[in-house]
């Protein structure tokens, strides 16, 4: 097993002090992606000396890599999100970018033929792989092969199961998929996905009756559910068809590089923290739940040391987007906990809250123990980040939002990767923001996602500095809590980045 | 699976220092502190049932002094488990603002949990939609949780909604189904529901089954010669049934000016928060008008489900043609005698009055807000005075002493902001 005999040479180098060298050409490390949904910038330890919720496993892997303070998720709600993710280009240049799935969704946002992450990386000869939930569109048919997207439960109903599911993970890239069509526990479709089939189909509604009640609990809606599919532990589940992958690679093809991409239900809402979870923070359910993400991030870590993979698997942590009202406005007033923190705004809005994320690397040998990056880096790059590790060549036509992050985590960047940063918020290609440096120009007024005049983030809307501008201007190193709209008073800054904006829409990618 | 960290142990130890601290400081018997201790070991060990009984021995002092934050973390303790009723303690706890800070929206949350296994819940859910507390008003589906909690076997959920049925307000008048709400909430043993049953029988002249409801009523709880116009919701419809009993002869006789005066107002079942426009809609309908409670508050700039101003009151009658006038009177001694004999003119002359009271509740501090209601008629030779009140239950009648009336018919708020000048303000029907 060549690949595994390399290790303690990495190993020994490490615990020297040094890090090994960059190796000229291209390497294949095995790629383990972890994504979590909905979890705030605050909600992580590391992140936040004021969280309340412990995360030991995601400080230790910052404490093992390299911690990112600005980076950001190309859009702040799920779909687009990992569209981008997928592909390395936002979402808002696809048909229907905006959108968010529910129930079986699709179909597919990404286009027949596009280069994704799992495609490229298996050129480079991975076996690659997805658990859990996708939620980037597919498309079911039913009896008469008619397709179904539309959402809501009578959807679910018209579903025919014996047929293949088309444009899901297996077609864009995954030699391999076990997970959900969208957020697992939340609407409509309550079964898993093995392959391109629903191996077990739901039979009967689901009771909600038995399932926890507390008010991060509401966000679950009526539904068919299959007989296997447990609603609190469908992330014990996620994590043991990972586990089951990891060791099925090892004794299978241990000289092939693996590409895990785990993406768990924790922690959109409904925070249903497994049993064994419960109650083991003093934050609340929905603390319980990010302590059972951090501990799932723990658990796939110490399978990787198991199986010997630790020290040549590049591992990434993040997030799909910013933390969910409910979970931020109950948090707050519950148990002084804030997942947004520092940060103004929450998923779906344009504000910094909405879409900085945590996002860790840990790469022994490459990237260095306990470093910290302030570069401005999305989600969108890590497949012209993996490119450039595996030698692949990114096509003009594939991946254009993503730059090369490989500088920056093995500490050789001197200058930004990125000469500026697009986001989406929850209006898509209406809510459009652009960061170049310091400033970032929203091109919208408003939050471009949730309404502050009224209900529970009333507490916490802040007053307009410029009212009547249309759009906002906010200088983040003099005002991180973008409380200062400067939409007025800096009209030059605001022409030259609206102009960069509308030229990276026309041009349709922002990487050269 | 391998467990998971084991953090509880450290952050129980502080935790633990914490109460048994504040436990110690208790001077309870010795049984008592013993029961305490008993109830403290089973809520540590996770119990939810007994996490929910500390945080009401916390909340009301038994056995403990009253501590708001402690009752507020166990009573998360347990909500956090799912338990029904602590899930509704919280939510109430938020929708008061009693022993945290006022946040309706959590309160929704919090009920909506909750209300599949709570009729507390259910009904403070239904309260939610109906009064517009952190939601958009949806009076139909808060008479449907209203008839949820009803048939969970809340009574006083069950008399909320024979009350909106029977005014129609919010919802289309319906008598038959106020009937038959009423009627669970009186086989419930509810005193607000016999209230309303009674009310229905007298309407239909059925005395003496109107007084069989009211007797009910006022045996149910602890009642006076009259009620103190602040107190719990059941006290104060036991109260009323006793005022009711009393009522009964003068409700069917002449006025006798300077003697007795009685002028039947229609009644109203208020929405939360919305006594001021209630209080109005009823004055409206009193002189012919159609108005509801809600749409006369939606006459006024301020939200659905908040204190209105009384100017904002008074620009709104304006609006649907009515022709009030604001009289105020000082707070001191001549100021109430020259109020009351404005009292005894107008009603003599077959018309109500509106007045505001003080608040005296948990929920607006500083006594910026107060209860709007209607004085309705006098009994001069006992000094009483006949209210109608949008927050007791239908027909809104109760007594009032003079001694209570010079001590509650007055607006802190106003005063403050006016220099005194509407230290004890009214609606008056100006009479051309």
């Amino acid at each position: 097993m060549k690949r595994l005999l390399r290790i303690p040479l990495l190993v020994s180098l490490a615990c020297a002090g040094g890090l090994a060298s960059s190796p000229a050409e291209p390497s294949r490390p095995n790629v383990l992606l972890i994504l979590a949904d909905d979890l705030g910038y605050g909600d992580v330890s590391c992140y936040n000396d004021e969280s309340k919720v412990p995360t030991p496993n995601l400080d230790r892997l910052a404490g093992e890599g390299m911690r990112f303070t600005d980076a950001h998720s190309p859009a702040t709600v799920c779909t687009p999100s990992r569209y981008s993710l997928m592909t390395g280009r936002m979402a808002f240049r696809a048909p229907n970018g905006g959108t968010v799935f529910t129930g079986v969704g699709g179909p597919s946002l990404i286009e027949p033929g596009r280069l994704t992450l799992p495609a490229m990386l298996r050129q480079q000869g991975y076996a690659t792989a997805a658990i859990g939930k996708w939620h980037v569109g597919l498309t079911v048919r039913d009896a008469e092969r008619k397709p179904i997207h539309d959402g809501g439960l009578e959807a679910i109903k018209r579903i025919d199961y014996s047929q293949r599911i088309e444009g899901g993970p297996l077609d864009h890239g995954f030699d391999r998929f076990f997970g959900t069509a969208s957020c697992p526990t939340t609407d409509w479709l309550y079964a898993f996905i093995d392959g391109d089939r629903i191996p077990v189909p739901p039979t009967k509604p689901l009771d909600r009756s038995t399932l926890p009640k507390h008010p991060y609990a509401n966000d679950c809606r009526e539904g068919l559910i299959a007989p296997d599919f447990p609603m609190e532990e469908v992330d014990m589940v996620f994590l043991e068809k990972s586990r089951e992958f990891l060791a099925q690679h090892v004794r299978e093809s241990p000289d092939r590089p693996f590409f895990l991409y785990h993406a768990t239900q924790a922690v959109h809402l409904p925070s249903f923290a497994g049993k064994d979870f419960r109650g083991k923070t003093r934050a609340g359910p929905h603390g319980d739940f990010i302590h059972q993400f951090d501990w799932i991030v723990g658990e796939l870590m110490r399978e990787l040391g198991k199986l010997g993979l630790a020290d040549d698997t590049f591992v990434i942590v993040s997030s799909d987007n910013g933390p969910e009202v409910a979970s931020i406005i109950h948090m707050r007033a519950d148990h002084g906990h804030d997942g947004a923190r520092p940060w103004r705004g929450i998923k779906r809005d344009s504000w910094e809250g909405g879409h900085r994320v945590p996002m860790i690397v840990r790469w022994p040998g490459r990237i260095r123990p306990g470093s910290t990056s302030d570069q401005l880096v999305c989600l969108t790059d890590l497949m012209a980040t993996l490119a450039a590790i595996t030698g692949a060549v990114l096509p003009q036509d594939a991946a254009e939002d993503s730059f090369n992050l490989l500088p920056v985590m093995e500490g050789k960047a001197t200058e930004p990767v990125r000469p500026y940063l697009l986001t989406q918020a929850f209006g898509g290609a209406k809510t459009l923001s652009i960061r170049r440096g310091d400033w970032k120009y929203l091109d919208h007024p408003g939050s471009g996602g949730n309404r502050y005049d009224s209900g529970g983030l009333k507490p916490f809307a802040l007053p307009e500095t410029d009212p009547d501008a249309p759009g906002q201007l906010y200088h983040l190193t003099n005002d991180p809590g973008e409380t200062r709209n400067l939409y007025s008073s800096e009209p030059e800054v605001v022409n030259e980045l609206r102009a960069l904006l509308e030229q990276t829409q026309i041009s349709g990618r922002s990487r050269p | 699976m391998a467990s998971a960290p084991a953090l509880i142990p450290f952050l129980c130890r502080t935790f633990t220092a914490f109460v048994v601290a504040t436990f110690m400081t208790a001077t309870a018997a010795p049984a008592d502190q013993a029961d305490f201790r008993a109830l403290f070991e089973r809520a540590e060990k996770g119990e939810p049932s007994a996490q929910l009984s500390l945080a009401i021995r916390y909340r009301d002092g038994g056995g403990v002094e009253k501590d708001p934050a402690a009752a507020m973390l166990w009573a998360h303790r347990a909500a956090d488990q799912g338990h029904p009723e602590a899930l509704d303690f919280v939510g109430f706890a938020y929708l008061r603002g009693a022993m945290v800070k006022r946040n309706t929206p959590l309160a929704l949350a919090y009920f909506q949990a909750a209300a599949g296994e709570s009729a507390q819940a259910a009904f403070n859910l239904g309260q939610c939609y109906y009064g517009a507390q952190g939601t958009e008003q949806d009076c139909a589906k808060g008479l449907e949780w209203w008839e949820k909690a009803a048939a969970m076997g809340h009574g006083r959920a069950s008399a909320a909604a024979a009350m909106a049925y029977l005014s129609g307000e919010g919802v289309p008048r319906d008598p038959a189904k106020a009937r038959a709400l009423a009627e669970r909430a009186a086989n419930l043993g509810n005193a607000s529901g016999l209230i309303v049953l009674g009310e229905m029988q007298f309407q239909a002249g059925d005395l003496d089954a109107a007084k069989a409801s009211w007797t009910k009523a006022s045996q149910l709880h602890p009642t006076g010669e009259t009620g103190h116009p602040a107190q719990p919701s059941d006290n104060a419809s036991a109260q009323q049934g006793a005022d009711l009993l009393k009522l009964i002869d003068y409700r069917q006789r002449k006025s006798e000016p300077e003697k007795f005066a009685f002028v039947p107002m229609p009644h109203i079942h208020q929405g939360y928060n919305n006594c001021g426009a209630t209080a109005c809609a009823t004055f409206a309908r009193f002189q012919g008008g159609e108005i509801s409670g809600w749409d006369f508050k939606k006459l006024c700039p301020s939200p659905l489900g908040t204190g209105t101003d009384w100017w904002h009151l008074l620009d709104a009658s304006a609006k649907i043609g009515q022709s009030w006038k604001l009289v105020t009177y000082t707070p001191d001694d001549a100021g109430f005698e020259e109020a009351t004999a404005m009292l005894r003119r107008e009603l003599d002359a077959g018309r109500p009055v509106v007045v505001d009271f003080k608040y005296i509740g948990p929920q607006y501090a500083g006594g910026f807000a107060g209860h709007t209601l209607s004085v309705c008629g006098y009994l001069a030779e006992e000094d009483l005075y006949i209210l109608c009140n949008p927050a007791v239950a239908t027909p809104g009648l109760q007594l009032i002493t003079a001694a209570d009336l010079k001590d509650f018919w007055r607006s802190d708020y106003y005063g403050a902001k006016a220099n005194a000048v509407l230290s004890r303000p009214a609606f008056v029907i100006e009479v051309p």
